[in-house]
């Protein structure tokens, strides 16, 4: 269903002089509103309106909200006056990888392919390994979208660099100009359960990918549209990841919001690979006064240091 | 009167250079040669379509081998093509007459392999049925609408470099080919725009044939400095090297002088044309492959000595692992016996004999495949963040027999074009063997 | 879609507000192990908090979160049915039903006139009671709160900006009053949450009073606005308890033009001049000639008909 139609629907309804917005009660939220199919079940249910005034309408008029579809030509205009950034501290990451499961699972993208890494890195022989969790820097100069032949990867106003699979033409230039290894490949036809294999594709979500095809970290703007953080960081239980607005120079991390400045300011924030001049939109506190030890897993355990070459 | 028996006598010679010279059915090794090459492609093909079905996951490529032998074969067919400049091109522009023979040869070797680079890199999309996007979408800021634009206008410029010169040889298979059949009779016919020898004709024909051999230079130049910048613009360590276009460049221009030689040499054996692919040929080709490999040897010092002296760290991983570590043994193999034995043995002008020099061609010419190979591959597998959790065949590149399979068959059917086209054409120029002849014989200078 | 939005952005809706009252309870938990089969016994618990939220002076919400420890990590259950009762769960006094989100969230807006259940000190008793499931049984939770009168105001005067809180309550005896010792917290609402105004929080004075000083500058929308919050949280009496406001308090947002500019990383409308020209012209150039080499072919053919034809010609000939 396209926004547009939606929107006409809602002016309709509203025209009828309901004033009418989010919900409190069971139904998800009252969306598309089709007058003419209404059925009057004669039961009322109270909502609050934007203004803050407590309606009651007939619960024949709510109906589940059809996921939001953001088609792939909208999906290009980035979500107006904002600028996402993401702040990772790798002091408290101990590599419990709820950020990769949770990626994963909302984007169907399988081991494969995954969007999210959290890689041991070791900087010098002397120095402490620690655990990076990696994914798309959604770069401000990203060398991916440079070479792109047919606009399939874009940056957008919102800082978030997207992939429209149904433009790709699967070439993999992005995925050598990129330096981050942040991106991956459909190389056979990706499985799915069947409602996600049906669901309409957007850009946004990044699902379902398509064979012959490029696909990576999409910092889940289908969240941020609905106010909610990317899954990665809404996932993690130790407050690794803080994301936010530039512009509002803030980020949050579940627990607790502080300001952008201040926190790269305080904690020496740096960016990967800063002499690439990418200029990534992906901020590290270095791994400084950790909370607990390192500890090797099961892939690294016999692989000495990987960093370093 | 003694006019009228040179007339004579040039024209029994006219007659025996065009009987020598006309296209001939092929003998019973040319059925074989060409049914073996039919096979291989058409088991490519349906190997192509098995890829269209599933995916590029009947290939070993992965997330981080994301480019393989596809593009390696894609760089080998562009650096091939550019033979057609060197000899149409150059060597018509420096007064290198004895190249008159070689000429066609090397524009069909160029026509054929870069139809095959097309399509080639076709074969390595993940989604050939969109290759439309490519020019509804094109995105000028690409590298590869840049080589799409180049290559396309290197095809069309190298078709006409093909055809123009063989427009008077078309008007004598139109007027003389007489035991072919009634389409190729009509293709000759249509194909010679009414040739009749006419001076007016003359001056447009060599004009265009000088505009199209400086119009070329650049545009051969192009496609090969294009072509090393889809890996020249990307922060990869070994490619990111300011080195890239000459490099390749040179790099180019070798191997095609060294598919010309091994082209010359099978063509002199098939059709018995020692008289035209002299001795003197095959010792002018091979000087003159001992100057592309020297300056290709230099770009070569150049793009490894360098960064070796500097060993930065991300590019000291992938130097180690061609200089002593997995790719050693072919990265040598190449270097060696692709390029430092055929300059050794070339300089010496025994071994600028036919048969020495149809080995070299052919060691230098494989040596050109693997070292694409070495130029493509072992870059992918240094990325900057460590590659950690990945099965072990995503970690070292093997490609798949499908894969070996599909490339074989492109590099097939760029034989069988060639193989069709001299079938077609004549291989050697006749008309101008004929001119060069009587000029020759005349003492007049060679109008080229 | 908008006002899914507005809803979510309302800081009473966001999930940073402190429980007001977390309880478990085991419901028939004896009958239950006697009567069913082990795997019945061995349900896991199911963990609800319960919050009043009163914001704005306005608006009265019950908000319940309904988790579960399962595999060893806290997960939020969808879809479990929560009846709200005022007082005691009775059916007279069944407010409303609702059932959670994919949050583990329910909220229910009370209507208005709940006022009329308030006891003399304006308390209020709430039961929340979920139904069993396959996987939990019932559980009920209770909050009992206050009602206050909570509000904010915002001055600039000769360029200093303050907040200013009072906060009141009924005494026993049903009279207003100032209530003081009390923490208020001053926030600015950012997009993921609420961004605190000062490291502590505030005290209200023996005035129920609270002055700050807002001198923070933060970046707001594109007209300089800000959201204000000021709330009260967890409190033992009257629960949480915030007041909003808007003002031009903010840095007025510029959108950074490099955005927009014509650069490599750009779309393909908006791929450097430069780039274009120099593209074009090579274009044009040598597809120039090469036509220029197709009309002289055509030309060639010209001729060859014209020289049969024309006695003229072949006499030159």
């Amino acid at each position: 269903m396209k926004p547009t139609v939606q929107h006409n629907d809602r002016r309709e309804f509203l025209k009828k002089g309901l004033g009418i917005a989010a919900v409190a009660s069971s139904v998800t939220v009252l969306h598309a509103f089709q007058t003419d199919s209404v059925e009057i079940t004669g039961e009322m249910v109270k909502l609050l309106s934007p203004e803050g005034e407590i309606v009651e309408i007939d619960k024949g008029f709510l109906k589940p909200i059809p996921e939001v579809h953001i088609s792939p030509e909208a999906a290009r205009e980035g979500i107006p006056n904002r600028r996402f950034v993401m702040v990772i501290d790798l002091a408290r990451c101990k590599n419990l990888r709820k950020c990769h499961d949770a990626c994963e699972k909302m984007h169907h993208c399988g081991p494969d392919n995954e969007f999210l890494k959290v890689l041991k890195m070791q900087d010098t022989k002397l120095a402490a390994p620690y655990w990076q969790p990696t994914m798309c820097f959604h770069c401000d100069e990203p060398p991916c979208v440079k070479v792109c032949p047919v606009d399939a990867t874009y940056k957008r106003e919102d800082g978030i660099v997207l992939i429209d699979t149904d433009r790709c033409i699967g070439c993999r230039f992005c995925m050598v100009a990129c330096p981050y290894s942040a991106r991956t490949f459909d190389w056979s036809e990706p499985k799915f359960p069947l409602e996600v294999a049906h669901q309409h594709y957007s850009p946004e979500t990044s699902v379902p990918a398509k064979m012959g095809t490029v696909s990576k970290c999409d910092f889940c703007p289908d969240m941020t549209r609905k106010g909610e953080m990317p899954h990665c960081v809404s996932a993690c239980p130790n407050g690794v990841f803080y994301f936010g607005d530039e512009y509002e120079d803030a980020v949050s991390n579940g627990e607790e919001t502080v300001r952008l400045s201040e926190l790269l300011r305080d904690r020496a924030g740096y960016r990967y690979l800063e002499d690439m001049g990418t200029k990534p939109r992906v901020y590290y506190l270095p791994p400084a006064n950790r909370s607990f030890p390192f500890e090797d897993d099961e892939f690294t355990k016999n692989k000495g240091h990987e960093h370093e070459k | 009167m003694r006019n009228k028996v040179t007339t004579k006598a040039s024209g029994d010679r006219t007659d025996a250079i065009t009987m020598d010279l006309m296209p001939r059915p092929f003998g019973r090794l040319g059925h074989i040669w060409v049914a073996v090459l039919l096979i291989i492609c058409a088991i490519g093909l349906y190997f192509y379509i098995e890829q269209i079905r599933y995916g590029l996951g009947i290939t070993a490529m992965r997330d981080y081998s994301t480019w393989g032998i596809y593009i390696a074969n894609f760089v080998f067919f562009v650096a091939i093509s550019l033979v057609g400049s060197l000899m149409s091109a150059i060597l018509k522009l420096s007064g290198a007459h004895w190249r008159t023979p070689l000429t066609r040869i090397s524009e069909i070797i160029a026509v054929a392999s870069i139809l095959f680079a097309a399509l080639v890199i076709v074969v390595d999309m993940g989604r050939p049925d969109r290759f439309m996007n490519v020019l509804l979408h094109a995105r000028i800021q690409s590298p590869i609408t840049w080589d799409v634009i180049v290559i396309s206008t290197y095809l069309v410029i190298s078709l006409l470099l093909l055809y123009l010169p063989l427009i008077p040889d078309l008007a004598i298979l139109r007027d003389h080919h007489k035991d072919g059949s009634k389409w190729q009779h009509n293709l000759y016919k249509v194909l010679a725009l009414g040739w009749s020898h006419h001076p007016e004709q003359e001056k447009i024909l060599r004009r265009s044939e000088q505009i199209l051999a400086i119009l070329i230079i650049p545009v051969a130049f192009g496609i090969h400095t294009v072509t090393s910048w889809l890996f020249a613009t990307t922060l990869r360590p070994g490619w990111d090297s300011n080195n890239f276009g000459p490099y390749f460049i040179s790099g180019a221009f070798m191997v095609g002088a060294g598919g010309v030689i091994a082209a010359m040499y099978i063509f002199r054996k098939a059709y018995s044309l020692d008289n035209y692919l002299t001795d003197k040929h095959f010792d002018y080709m091979g000087k003159l492959l001992v100057l592309l490999s020297l300056v290709y040897l230099y770009f070569n010092i150049n793009e490894y000595f360098v960064p070796a002296y500097k060993m930065k760290a991300a590019e000291s991983a992938h130097l180690k692992q061609l200089f002593f570590g997995s790719y050693s043994p072919l990265f040598w193999s190449v270097q060696i016996f692709g390029m430092v034995i055929p300059i050794l043995v070339l300089m010496f002008r025994r071994g600028r004999k036919p048969f020495p020099m149809f080995v070299i061609a052919i060691m230098v010419i494989v040596g050109a495949w693997f070292k694409r190979f070495l130029i493509v591959i072992p870059t992918l597998s240094h990325p900057f963040i460590p590659m950690t959790r990945v099965p072990e065949s995503w970690q070292h590149y093997m490609p798949t027999f499908k894969e070996w399979w599909i490339t074989g068959s492109t590099l097939a059917g760029a034989l069988l074009i060639i193989t069709f086209l001299s079938r077609l054409f004549p291989i050697i120029p006749i008309a101008e063997t004929i001119e060069h002849e009587e000029a020759a014989r005349k003492g007049k200078p060679i109008l080229d | 879609m908008k006002f899914i939005t507005t809803n979510i952005k309302n800081p009473w809706v966001s999930r940073f507000l402190m429980a007001t009252a977390v309880v478990f309870l085991m419901a028939f938990s004896a009958v239950a192990q006697t009567e069913s089969d082990s795997t019945e016994a061995e349900k896991p618990d199911l963990s609800l908090e319960f919050r009043y939220i009163e914001a704005n002076n306005k608006t009265k919400i019950l908000e319940l979160i309904a988790k579960a420890k399962l595999e060893g990590i806290w997960q939020s259950q969808k879809g479990i049915q929560v009846h709200f009762y005022r007082d005691a769960e009775d059916e007279a006094n069944l407010l409303g039903n609702v059932a959670t989100d994919d949050h583990g969230l329910a909220r229910y807006i009370l209507p208005e006139g709940v006022e009329k259940y308030a006891g003399a000190g304006g308390e209020y008793t709430f039961v929340a009671v979920t139904d069993g499931t396959e996987q939990f049984d019932p559980v009920s939770v209770e909050v009992i709160v206050a009602e206050s009168s909570f509000e904010m105001s915002l001055s600039e005067e000769d360029s200093v900006r303050q907040v200013h809180i009072s906060l009141q309550a009924l005494d026993a005896e049903g009279n207003e009053v100032p209530v003081g010792e009390v923490e208020v917290h001053l926030y600015i609402q950012r997009l993921f949450g609420l961004l605190p105004l000062s490291e502590d929080p505030e005290t209200t004075d023996e005035n129920g009073e609270v002055t700050a000083d807002f001198s923070t500058v933060i970046g707001g929308d594109t007209a300089g606005n800000l959201i204000i919050v000021a709330k009260i949280e967890d409190h033992e009496r009257f629960g949480n308890v915030e007041f909003q406001r808007k003002i031009k308090w903010g840095t007025p947002l510029i959108i950074d033009p490099n955005l927009s500019a014509r650069e490599l990383w750009s779309s393909r409308a908006n791929a450097p001049i430069y780039l274009i020209a120099i593209v074009n012209t090579m274009l044009i150039g040598i597809w120039g000639v090469i036509l220029y080499i197709l009309f002289q072919t055509y030309k060639i053919s010209k001729i060859s008909k014209v020289s049969t034809r024309s006695p003229k010609l072949e006499k030159h000939h």
